[in-house]
């Protein structure tokens, strides 16, 4: 990570020296051009979410006081990497909201099973919630937005998450295949979909936060 | 009015009285002294944190790959709030080293990783991590700076949070005083003599808590 920043600090740097002044009355200078991506040590293929190093969290503001912070502990993607091109990626993600978990403390109520109930997950009709991107810019020497669509209780919306190159191993020590690192933040209105169960005492915007590992797509890891 | 110009003349006067600092001088001026803040609407006493609205997770580098991210279940601790000079409150908390939940099951569904990274974190000697105020500093009308004595796996260092005030209201249901925090740190497990997983797992560890508290 740090050898990433300082690639992209020194970028930044580099692109600060480039061009000379511009003379009075020149036209104005074009748009900084985004800094080039960090070099990315793994090949472009097929990658399947390590599992056993992800994770999805969710927060929500509760009467202002705090963001109620919960998890989804079952969920997959695939990620078909362009090593020369990142931003032709594509991703797909997938997510069963019954591994919903807020480890709600009280022996009073099972509050996941209620965040499956029709007023919020609605889980019986709608038993997956899934990612498709849909574009990739890259914003940065190790950022990029991806947008998609987010399917969740059969509405269909637009979600742009911002996301970071964390690094890449070549092999993983343990898998012995090419692994990616990311993470990645976005915010879902849920009233976009349907979900208004409980707003103004809990916030309609829920913040996602998410840490993935991808490996190499092998018969052994799918 | 009149007592207006006499306060503007005093204050020309008090500026001709030293030698007019140069423009630049005046910028480099030692800022104002610090501001007070006001106090919090709420009474002060006894305030119990709400096991129900807390999260303590937690954050560690894996790999220089991603984060990987996990929180303790059992949270519980008192604020002795001091509603007019909030500085002089004082914070007691205490985490369950054994509810620490990684979400990750093995393959018989059984949370044995979280019973791996409880025993790297000490729980069978020292099943608490427990975090005492030592002092508390505002940066600003809903910031400020706390430190406090943290004890984990039996060791204790003083630790800093940087801590919001999200703000105070009456909970709709309990009819009773409901405040609301952040707070974030950073700090190295190795000071706290957790090394397990060093080869592949970083050395800092952040630490972010939305917490809750109900008047007593």
């Amino acid at each position: 990570m740090n050898r990433l920043f300082c690639a992209g600090a020194l970028a930044l740097l580099l692109a600060a020296c480039g061009p000379p002044p511009p003379r009075p009355g020149a036209p104005p200078p074009p748009a900084a051009a985004v800094a080039a991506p960090v070099k990315v040590d793994a090949p472009t293929g097929a990658y399947t979410l390590d599992k056993t190093h992800a994770s999805l969290t969710w927060r929500v503001n509760h009467m202002g006081l705090s963001q109620y912070t919960a998890r989804f502990t079952r969920f997959d993607a695939q990620l078909s990497f362009d090593a020369t091109d990142p931003s032709k990626s594509t991703l797909t993600a997938t997510v069963d909201p019954t591994s919903v978990e807020t480890d709600y403390p009280g022996a009073d109520k099972d509050f996941d099973k209620e965040l499956l109930e029709p007023n919020f997950f609605n889980a019986k009709t709608f038993p997956a919630i899934t990612f498709t991107s849909t574009a990739i810019a890259l914003t940065g020497a190790n950022a990029a937005t991806v947008t998609g669509d987010l399917e969740m209780l059969g509405v269909k919306k637009p979600v742009t998450l911002q996301v970071t190159f964390n690094g890449s191993k070549n092999p993983h020590p343990f898998a012995q295949v090419p692994a990616l690192g990311f993470s990645a933040i976005g915010v879902v209105k849920r009233s976009e979909f349907g979900m208004t169960h409980l707003i103004g005492g809990v916030g309609d915007e829920v913040e996602v936060l998410i840490q993935a590992e991808f490996l190499q797509t092998t018969p052994a890891i799918q | 009015m009149l007592r207006g110009i006499l306060l503007a003349a005093t204050l020309t006067l008090a500026g001709c009285a030293t030698a007019g600092p140069t423009p630049d001088a005046a910028a480099a001026a030692p800022a104002a002294p610090p501001a007070t803040y006001a106090g919090i609407d709420a009474p002060s006493g006894t305030y119990a944190l709400d096991g129900r609205h807390v999260s303590v997770s937690w954050g560690v580098r894996h790999l220089g790959l991603a984060k990987y991210i996990a929180r303790f279940d059992t949270v519980s601790g008192t604020l002795a709030l001091d509603a007019a000079q909030p500085t002089n409150s004082a914070l007691k908390a205490e985490i369950d080293v054994n509810s620490v939940s990684t979400g990750l099951l093995d393959k018989n569904g059984a949370r044995k990783f979280d019973a791996e990274v409880a025993e790297a974190l000490g729980a069978k000697a020292h099943p608490k991590i427990t975090f005492t105020s030592t002092a508390l500093t505002r940066t600003g009308p809903e910031t400020g700076v706390m430190t406090g004595d943290l004890t984990l796996n039996g060791v204790t260092k003083p630790v800093t949070l940087t801590v919001g005030f999200y703000g105070a209201t009456t909970h709709p249901m309990l009819q009773k005083k409901a405040l609301g925090f952040s707070a974030k740190t950073v700090l190295k497990r190795s000071d706290f003599g957790v090394t397990k997983w060093d080869m592949f797992v970083a050395d800092d560890v952040e630490v972010n808590v939305e917490v809750e508290f109900l008047q007593q």
